[in-house]
């Protein structure tokens, strides 16, 4: 299968905070979510790939190029919108572009000004005049603009309003069509990456807790539901993270099936999973292995 | 030249470009307020340009865009190269802007300014662009390595430290006569010595500065101090998380 992204035991070491050793790939045309709790390491993973942070260790290979090694062509074939979208404010929409267009070889004006319409972003209007949401359409504009293969989007739809999120998304998939363009798009609404997102990457802490493909993930994880009297060692071990209530408990397994066959006839309730349960379930677990390590 | 680096300058420059009308009036106002001294009107033409050229890295620090840059197509070097490249321009455009500001003066008020029309050679020319590029090949370095603001503090600092070291260096490369007399005596005792370089170093570029070998001298230093400060400032960058 031919990647374009492959991060091979990246590492990256801030006072306070270290990625350890992440590793995943991004096969072409497809799109993979990046998700997790807030200081997960989800910003510094693009931030690495985009070489802006210098990695502590590790590889990162963008269609089987060394990112560091063939820094100028990975980065003319890529296209990003960063967390912040740093453009001058007293720039009108098509002055911030022009100043990013000689930087790009294959920049496509007419094509930037056709997604500016599209996106009903005004070209004549300053951009300390545009909200967050018509920024983050600005940076799209330009991550769109020079036929870029890989994709990546940091945050790409806070800020947005409901109507354009859902045809961004559709952009992106429709993106994909090709075959040969991919997307990294690092996200807090899961919602948005069951509709598109064909991986899912999941980070936490710095530690990289799973990437695997959507359809896998739905078919071996699952929430189960049921009275407290089941929890006992056995059913413990196939769960990741329980939540009690007064009623009884919630809790994620990684295994479906396994859990299915132990817990059948015992009234307890198998349903399938969100990437929201998921994001809550193993943010939980995180904490709670934390304040373990404390006691 | 790279592309990249040749985008960056071509940005700063269009970044910059609504300062330039009122940069350029500013610039004369300033040497107008100076005219009477011709090398305290010199340092203030070369301050001004070096402010020019800070502009573009003061602009991208208000507005955080160096992660968006570095996120563009090109490397650290290329970014460095561009930066270096946009002073080199700017400080070309500073002295085209300080020779046409001097003749105006000189021609409108020769009188009350009779030295000036000296600034008008290779000698002035040569002041001008070490002082400008000596600033720049300074400033650089802290630049990439702290950033803008903690740089400016570092150079200034820097540069205060420098200078007050080169003068008092400089007061004792002179004969004894050349530096002494002056207002000196009312200033406390470690300015002393400073108001001396100062005046040494006008006498030395005076006496010196327009000779081929001084000028060729100037260069080699010049060009030594650009590979050091370059160096300084890729190792720096290169290492930098944005």
């Amino acid at each position: 299968m031919e990647y374009a992204l492959e991060i091979k035991a990246l590492r990256k070491e801030y006072p306070g905070f270290t990625l350890r050793d992440v590793s995943f790939v991004l096969p072409r045309g497809h799109i993979m979510g990046l998700i997790g709790p807030n200081g997960a390491g989800k910003t510094t993973v693009i931030k690495l790939i985009l070489n802006i942070v210098r990695p502590s260790a590790g590889e990162v290979k963008i269609f089987g190029l060394d990112n560091l090694r063939h820094e100028e062509e990975v980065k003319s074939r890529t296209g990003f919108v960063l967390d912040e979208t740093p453009f001058y404010g007293y720039f009108k929409v098509a002055g911030a572009a022009s100043v990013i267009a000689p930087f790009y070889k294959a920049w496509d004006g007419a094509r930037f000004e056709m997604l500016c319409r599209e996106f009903e972003l005004p070209l004549t209007k300053r951009v300390n005049a545009l909200s967050r949401g018509m920024k983050m359409k600005l940076a799209l504009a330009v991550a769109l603009s020079h036929g870029a293969e890989l994709i990546l989007l940091d945050e790409p739809t806070s800020g947005l309003d409901p109507v354009f999120r859902r045809e961004l998304l559709e952009r992106l998939s429709g993106l994909i069509q090709d075959g040969r363009t991919s997307v990294l798009f690092s996200t807090h609404i899961t919602s948005d990456l069951e509709r598109v997102a064909d991986y899912i990457t999941f980070l936490r802490e710095g530690d990289l807790i799973f990437s695997a493909g959507r359809d896998e993930i739905l078919e071996k994880w699952a929430i189960v539901k049921g009275g407290t009297e089941l929890l006992d060692e056995k059913t413990s071990k196939l769960f990741r993270s329980v939540s009690r209530g007064p009623y009884g408990f919630t809790a994620l397994t990684a295994d479906k099936e396994e859990s299915r066959r132990v817990l059948a006839g015992r009234g307890a309730v198998i349903e399938r999973i969100h990437l929201d349960d998921l994001v809550f379930f193993l943010g939980r677990e995180g904490q709670q292995k934390e304040e373990a390590a404390r006691e | 030249m790279s592309k990249p680096a040749i985008a960056l300058l071509k940005k700063d420059l269009r970044t910059t470009r609504i300062l330039w009308a009122p940069m350029a009036f500013s610039y004369g106002v300033f040497l107008l307020m100076f005219m009477e001294n011709a090398w305290v009107y010199l340092a203030t033409g070369a301050c001004l340009t070096f402010v020019a050229a800070a502009t573009a890295l003061g602009i991208d620090d208000r507005y955080q865009t160096e992660p968006l840059f570095a996120a563009l197509p090109g490397t650290r070097g290329s970014l460095v190269r561009g930066r270096y490249l946009t002073w080199g321009v700017v400080a070309a455009a500073g002295l085209a802007l300080f020779l046409a500001n001097t003749v105006l003066i000189h021609t409108s008020f020769g009188s009350r300014a009779p030295r000036l029309a000296s600034l008008v050679s290779l000698k002035g020319g040569t002041a001008f662009l070490a002082g400008t590029l000596l600033a720049g090949l300074v400033f650089l370095p802290f630049h990439f390595r702290f950033g803008f603001w903690r740089a400016m503090w570092w150079f200034t600092a820097a540069g205060i430290g420098l200078s007050v070291a080169a003068l008092n260096a400089v007061a004792f490369l002179v004969p004894s006569g050349v530096s002494a007399g002056g207002q000196t005596s009312a200033l406390p005792g470690s300015f002393v010595s400073t108001a001396r370089g100062l005046r040494a170093l006008v006498w030395l570029i005076e006496r010196y500065m327009g000779r081929p070998a001084v000028i060729a001298a100037a260069a080699v230093v010049l060009a030594v101090s650009v590979y050091l400060s370059y160096r300084m400032s890729m190792r720096f960058y290169r290492n930098r998380d944005l």
